[in-house]
């Protein structure tokens, strides 16, 4: 049974017009108080985001029962956080955010090379918010988008994408968007993609994470491997109030050998025990509201009742 | 350049590094549906026939190709153009 996500993100269209009005009248500090009265609804009524956290709280986290609960509840407020800590930086751009970025001299390497080079996330902490950072515009970063987010949304994205030389590439079913892929990368430019997550047809690769097996796209990987470009991981955590830590490590490696897919594979593994190696750090940063391990998926639905459907 | 040619450097890519069986590639063959050529397959195309051939492939010219025949039809045009 393959399991793929939706290609829609979590957070209403009224909710995020909600945050966005709200914000330009209260504290930072104001907003996150009020998710505390916004994630119990969640806990109760999103049941599939709630039961697959609380297999990852299982399998991941500590095996007290008692402390599952607690977790789901950091996951949920730390996603909210997420949104809050994006739409004000969307909002008032002006606001001040403070990185601290491990392997600074690995990604300026890249950024101030000629070459092209393909930037990795997962939906994990707020990746969105690092491409802001970037004031010098002497690459143009090209972030994968979803067709399916919320239009206030992307409306929102737009005038900070100009200001900061972004422009997304959307995925769409004609495939276009492999020849822009193509053309950034061959252009100098970053292309810049979460990739935790398979999506309709996109190829995958199964490989153990966190001692299960999961499946990870492999597309990303092939286009470097193909292309000859670089590949870096970044993860940009929440380590406090308007603190981030960016973490920023090597995918791609002279040394993997092999017929072009599995070099693919072998920058995969790669990527993979790096977002493992994050989150181990950071657990509640985990974003993947539905079952993303294949023994998740045998989980749920063997014990139904178990996690309350 | 000939169309021989064309077809011999085409087919060995696909055979080589798409994985392609030698029987299926005839010219009637749909390169998606027959041939399993998709978007990410696409990624490598654009490059060999960019090495090969010697320009860049354009996705508004491709929108009519279906077929490996049409392929390449539209690989001798442009490099004969």
């Amino acid at each position: 049974m393959k399991r793929a996500w939706s290609g829609k993100t979590q957070g209403g269209k009224w909710g995020q017009q909600f945050v966005l009005y709200y914000f330009k009248y209260g504290s930072l500090r104001l907003l996150y108080l009020v998710l505390y009265f916004v994630i119990p609804f969640y806990l109760i009524f999103d049941r599939k985001g709630y039961r697959a956290m609380r297999w990852y709280a299982q399998k991941v986290g500590n095996k007290n029962r008692k402390w599952h609960l607690p977790f789901v509840f950091r996951i949920y407020k730390s996603f909210g956080q997420l949104f809050l800590d994006r739409f004000s930086m969307l909002g008032n751009p002006k606001r001040r955010f403070h990185f601290e970025i491990i392997n600074q001299t690995l990604f300026d390497q890249f950024y101030y090379g000629e070459k092209g080079f393909l930037l990795v996330s997962a939906h994990v902490g707020n990746f969105e918010l690092f491409g802001y950072t970037i004031k010098e515009n002497l690459k143009i970063i090209h972030p994968i988008l979803f067709g399916g987010e919320a239009e206030v949304y992307q409306r929102m994205r737009k005038s900070i994408f100009t200001e900061h030389q972004i422009k997304p590439i959307i995925l769409n079913p004609t495939g276009d968007y492999i020849f822009e892929i193509h053309n950034a990368l061959q252009s100098g430019n970053i292309v810049s993609m979460p990739a935790d997550r398979t999506y309709n047809e996109i190829k995958d690769f199964t490989t153990p994470f966190f001692g299960y097996d999961a499946k990870f796209p492999i597309g990303v990987y092939q286009i470097a491997a193909t292309l000859e470009i670089p590949v870096l991981s970044i993860f940009v955590i929440k380590t406090g109030y308007k603190k981030f830590r960016v973490y920023i490590d090597q995918v791609s490696d002279n040394q993997f050998s092999g017929r072009k897919k599995e070099q693919a594979v072998q920058m995969g593994k790669k990527y993979v025990a790096q977002l493992e190696k994050v989150l181990k750090q950071h657990p509640s940063q985990w974003y993947n509201f539905f079952p993303f391990w294949d023994q998740q998926i045998k989980d749920l639905n063997i014990n139904k009742k178990k996690y309350g459907e | 350049m000939e169309r021989g040619k064309i077809i011999e450097t085409i087919n060995l890519f696909l055979i080589e590094e798409i994985e392609i069986e030698e029987d299926l590639l005839n010219e009637e063959a749909l390169l998606k549906e027959d041939l399993g050529i998709d978007s990410l397959d696409f990624v490598d195309v654009v490059v060999i026939v960019e090495r090969e051939f010697g320009f860049k492939i354009k996705p508004e010219e491709m929108t009519d190709v279906k077929t490996l025949g049409a392929f390449y039809d539209y690989i001798e045009k442009k490099v004969n153009s």
